[in-house]
């Protein structure tokens, strides 16, 4: 769950919830992973698909209902492709009578007439569909489905058409990056809202290949400069004592055989939401209540850059990339220098040996130098701040075999 | 206030909200208009009581009357007011009987 990448903000209900939270942590909201398949094979997903297994309809209905006695108001149905599931409208029907604000996340392949009506019917919040360009052939080489783009379509207008809110919304990569205009001009002629977001995850079994898909630096200022896609979000000072970004906190992330996870990236056990209970497993497991905790102030190096503010770090890139989730790594380092060049104007000047990697000093008005952290007496690092050995082989072997970023 | 709502109508939560008590508020999303709106003590209890199913006004200013230090002609008054404009928002909905 990154911080501020995305290139456009929308204001909704979830930002609203931020002030209602009775305590800082309080979870408001929850995601559903119901489907462990999906009817594309998107090159950029980190998800693999069909290992895990799904609960079935009553287990679902089970989470559900505690759920709504925590006191979580937004549920986000996704998958995989949550509507190949048999029941998926039963679900989604058994959410709306707890009274939860559904979004639903789906590729729109399966949508038809009677399901965009009975969506519309049980007043669905939003509908979250990923769309990766305006060009047919774009979408269809992303999705490596031909004929995925028209379904996609077909599935906005079939939506709109019932009165259900829709939001498309696509990860910038190389293969897309470009053709703003006519993305956002498509977009508007559906009816539709848009996301875009320059964040590419590597895979959850390590696979770094989808890195390869980000944009370069270039690309990256274009786009968020960009008139159509420049967000009204500035970026704020990070207390030390704040939290580093969503994961465990305020949040519930369920995976489609009931683990539960810090957030979609983080591939951490805090417990199962059948076995252990969802409340209990928030409340009680050891890892979820790090994670948690985890401050600003707990980063042995990104706590003392003064490029903090500028910085989206995610806790299970960083571990991908550098094998350890409290650290600085090179994405995240990078973002944050062309973060501070669209929010100030002008790139950050690097005095001395550019590392390329945080923690960064201002010497003066955006003049940097990067410094290496000793020890510095910060808390041991936790367990699952590191990956599974399983993990540190894969992504080896996948860096040594994906092409130069 | 006059809200043309008598006391013989029926009130209900409509279907096209979502909804949750936290900490004590009720926390209501109108769908249709993405709006969010949270509601005091006495307006959270009146909800609750519309939670499982509908109530008349009647009802509803004789459990409001009980519950809270108020006369009934004021709670009657403010509680047509809140239902006025709760209906008008979209949360909740109003049947004036046969």
């Amino acid at each position: 769950m990154n911080a501020p990448t995305n290139f456009r903000a929308r204001v909704s209900v979830m930002k609203l919830l931020d002030s209602l939270r009775p305590e800082p942590h309080f979870p408001m909201s929850a995601m559903v992973e119901v489907a462990d398949r999906c009817n594309e094979t998107c090159v950029h997903c980190y998800q693999i698909q069909g290992q895990k297994g799904e609960l079935d309809t009553d287990e679902w209905r089970t989470i559900f209902d505690e759920l709504a006695e925590m006191g979580v108001l937004v549920l986000t149905i996704s998958g995989g492709e949550p509507t190949l599931r048999k029941d998926f409208l039963e679900l989604v029907a058994y959410a709306r009578k707890k009274r939860f604000a559904v979004k639903l996340f789906t590729n729109g392949l399966n949508m038809t007439q009677p399901v965009a009506s009975r969506l519309g019917e049980l007043a669905v919040q939003e509908v979250q569909i990923s769309l990766y360009s305006h060009d047919p052939q774009v979408h269809d080489g992303v999705t490596c489905v031909p004929g995925s783009f028209d379904k996609t379509i077909k599935s906005v207008r079939l939506l709109r058409a019932a009165n259900v809110p829709v939001v498309l919304k696509t990860p910038v990569m190389k293969l897309n990056a470009g053709a703003v205009d006519e993305y956002v001009a498509l977009v508007s002629s559906l009816g539709a809202d848009y996301m875009m977001d320059s964040t590419i995850d590597p895979r959850e079994n390590g696979d770094a290949s989808p890195e390869a898909l980000r944009v370069d630096d270039d690309t990256y200022l274009e786009t968020r400069q960009h008139e159509q896609l420049a967000s009204d979000r500035t970026f704020e000072e990070r207390p030390l004592k704040s939290s580093v970004c969503g994961a465990c906190s305020g949040h519930v992330h369920i995976e489609a055989n009931g683990e539960m996870r810090p957030c979609t990236q983080l591939q951490v056990p805090v417990g199962h939401a059948l076995t252990d209970g969802v409340r209990h497993a928030w409340a009680h497991n050891e890892a979820g209540r790090s994670i948690r905790e985890t401050t600003w102030e707990d980063l042995h190096a990104c706590r003392q850059c003064d490029l903090r503010s500028f910085c989206g770090r995610c806790f299970a890139t960083a571990r991908a990339e550098v094998g350890d989730a409290l650290a600085p790594y090179p994405s995240a380092c990078r973002k944050a220098r062309l973060n501070y060049q669209v929010e100030r104007g002008v790139a950050p000047r690097i005095t001395g040996e550019d590392r390329g990697l945080g923690p960064y000093r201002e010497l003066a008005e955006g003049e940097f130098e990067s410094f290496a952290v000793n020890d510095d007496g910060s808390r041991a690092t936790p367990l699952w701040a590191h990956p599974p050995e399983e993990l540190v082989q894969l992504r080896l072997r996948s860096v040594s075999a994906s092409p130069e970023d | 206030m006059t809200t043309g709502i008598s006391m013989e109508a029926r009130v209900s939560q409509s279907s096209r909200i979502a909804a949750r008590v936290v900490d004590g508020k009720a926390v209501v999303v109108i769908i249709d208009t993405q709006a969010l709106h949270t509601l005091n003590e006495v307006g959270t209890f009146v909800w609750e009581l519309l939670e499982e199913s509908s109530r008349s006004v009647s009802e509803l200013v004789d459990s409001v009357e009980a519950s809270f230090e108020v006369e009934r002609t004021r709670a009657q008054a403010d509680l047509l007011s809140f239902l006025g404009q709760m209906s008008e928002l979209g949360a909740l909905e109003v049947e004036e009987a046969a």
